[in-house]
């Protein structure tokens, strides 16, 4: 597992405004409560780590001409600053028919999804590729997902 | 000055078989023999007071005159002293107190991670907590041995942790509506052949029928609580009956075809949900066995026909094998962000309404629900988690109800761009609920027999304990 940078707090203590020091009451930390703390970025409690997973990838064949699909990308690659987009490649054999791509960071996005036009009947295959701030690509994920139109 | 509570010890002595031995040294958090002792609460030692000095200042004069008539030279001595009082006044000031973060868990790449799987179970609907017992109540739609259990989070790892609440093998075994009330510790069923709603009393564990139309099949699909009052349908009667959940006792027995608006019963036929919306009553299609896919708006007593909300392109669902072509839909009302979710399984289509004017909501965005991995229909459901107020769209790709291998995957969306931010596979949250004051997150799966609506048909339900 991988911390997503975000904090979310569970109890809450009271404290004695002039001490500092708490009294020794909790009581959990809920959404309805007049003291609630909502989640918050904190990166020095929840550093992040990087990574270049590959996602997984639903694809679907939609009416005979259209793939649709969609991915996560965990916060530990978005983060990462090697990877500055994500090219969604649609293969036909080891052809790129049609490709998407993704600039990141999208704030708070971890969710992308899209769809491939126009299609002819046949197999085909999904890739995604990361590519850093030169558009140079330093991570491929062949064959995420396999479609058959 | 005042006292805030707390003592504070500067120095500290050395005890040998519990009797001082002379030696002392200053009560330092280094150095020294002796661990340092923190301060401790003492209001007996140190009342929280405040303390007001009063300096009264008074001056006495005294005079002497001497005269020295020879020289009728006069003169005049004058002295003076003066008295200083202090008076101390004291007066108890109540400390004042806050509430500050205790204990965090950083989120994960996923908002929660599944850690407990319990397995063999019947059809578990939904959990509750219950926060004086500390445990979580279930209900099971067809449990023949009750179709209400509870369990203890603390040990609940297997389907022998199940503790059936006593006479909860309903009449038929199976239960087709339910809700729960928090505040009144009290959970509602109601199914074909109960006779009415069963109404269970936590604190009291007393479980009471309150009688209320005939049996049949699908007649009580639905049983809810809004603004402290239970709904409860009945289809073969035509019958919207209203339970007082304090007393227990039937208040209104509502014949539908008298509702305003209601013509050809379109609104109020077998499966339809209620919301209260601003003080109005919602009545939307409840599972594919509506006649309408638009939202009727009424006022709260359902006397007053305010109007219908136009939901575009809704249309029933082509599900064959001999199951009702009725409208099928699931909404969720964001009362904190003024959003009503609706979406349309026929139509495949969510859609947003803003009732932030309550006296004209409106649809605001529609879009699509995509990649059903091959199935022909989705099943949309909601769940807001109440520690990190994120909504999560729970997607069930299926063919039909009874259909056994169903696409499960939720979203995380945007509870103000409704865009989905983060989807996780293979999963559901249907009904999560949080175990308050811990990281864990329990929710519940009736497996198959949910759709297929058999008591007893087979042992895939399922709870899930998450932590986040």
């Amino acid at each position: 597992m991988a911390n997503s940078g975000i904090k979310i707090v569970l109890t809450l203590k009271e404290i004695n405004d002039s001490t500092g020091l708490p009294t020794g009451n909790t009581k959990p930390n809920v959404s309805n409560d007049p003291d609630y703390i909502p989640p918050s970025t904190d990166l020095t409690a929840c550093p992040v780590t990087y990574t270049t997973d590959c996602p997984v990838v639903i694809a679907t064949g939609v009416g005979g001409n259209t793939i649709e699909y969609e991915f996560n990308l965990n916060n530990s690659v978005i983060n990462n600053p090697i990877v500055k987009k994500v090219v969604v490649n649609l293969k036909s054999g080891v052809t790129v028919i049609q490709s998407d791509t993704f600039t990141l960071p999208i704030p708070t996005i971890n969710y992308f999804s899209g769809d491939f036009t126009g299609l002819s009947s046949g197999t085909y295959s999904i890739e995604t590729q990361y590519l850093d701030a030169s558009d140079v690509v330093n991570t491929t994920c062949p064959n995420l997902a396999i479609i058959n139109l | 000055m005042w006292n805030t509570g707390y003592k504070y010890f500067e120095n500290r002595r050395r005890l040998i078989n519990g009797f001082p031995d002379g030696y002392q040294e200053p009560n330092t958090t280094s150095g020294g023999l002796g661990p340092y002792i923190p301060p401790v609460i003492d209001y007996a030692s140190c009342p929280t007071t405040s303390t007001t000095t009063t300096s009264t200042t008074s001056t006495t004069t005294s005079s002497s005159t001497t005269s020295t008539t020879t020289t009728s030279t006069s003169t005049t001595t004058t002295t003076s002293s003066t008295t200083s009082t202090s008076t101390t006044t004291t007066t108890t000031v109540p400390p004042t107190f806050s509430w500050i973060e205790d204990t965090y868990t950083c989120e994960q790449e996923t908002p929660f991670v599944l850690v407990t799987t319990v397995t063999s179970l019947s059809s578990p609907a939904n959990v509750y907590y219950d926060e004086p017992t500390g445990r979580f109540y279930v209900v099971d739609l067809d449990d023949v041995n009750g179709n209400l259990w509870y369990f203890d989070p603390n040990t609940f790892t297997s389907a022998a942790g199940r503790n059936y609440v006593t006479g909860s093998s309903l009449p038929g075994q199976y239960v087709q509506s339910y809700d729960y009330s928090d505040s009144l510790r009290k959970v509602f069923l109601a199914g074909p052949s109960t006779s009415g709603v069963y109404i269970y009393n936590i604190a009291t564990d007393n479980l009471n029928l309150v009688s209320t139309g005939s049996n049949a099949p699908f007649n009580r699909l639905f049983t809810k609580i809004l603004n402290n009052i239970v709904y409860s349908s009945n289809t073969s009667d035509g019958t919207l009956v209203l339970i007082d959940p304090v007393s227990e006792s039937v208040t209104s027995t509502i014949n539908v075809a008298s509702i305003p608006g209601n013509t050809s019963n379109k609104y109020f036929n077998t499966s339809y949900m209620i919301y209260s919306v601003n003080g109005e009553l919602w009545v939307c299609a409840g599972s594919y066995r509506a006649t309408s896919g638009n939202i009727a708006r009424y006022d709260a007593s359902l006397t007053n026909f305010i109007g219908e909300i136009v939901i575009p392109g809704v249309t029933p669902p082509t599900l064959g094998g001999g199951w009702s072509g009725g409208f099928w839909q699931s909404q969720f009302y964001d009362q904190d962000k003024n959003r009503f979710y609706l979406t349309d399984v026929g139509s495949k289509r969510f859609t947003v309404i803003d009732t932030s004017n309550p006296s004209s909501p409106s649809i605001i965005q529609q879009f699509p629900i995509t990649n059903l991995e091959d199935k022909n229909y989705a099943y949309v459901t909601w769940d807001l988690n109440p520690v990190t107020g994120e909504l999560y769209a729970n997607k069930t790709a299926i063919d039909n109800p009874s259909d056994g291998s169903p696409k499960t995957k939720f979203y995380k969306m945007n509870r103000d761009t409704y865009v989905f931010e983060s989807m996780y596979l293979n999963s559901t949250t249907s009904g999560l609920k949080v175990r308050p004051g811990t990281n864990e997150l329990w929710s519940a799966s009736p497996g198959v027999p949910g759709w297929a609506g058999t008591p007893g048909w087979n042992t895939d339900g399922r709870i899930f304990k998450y932590v986040q």
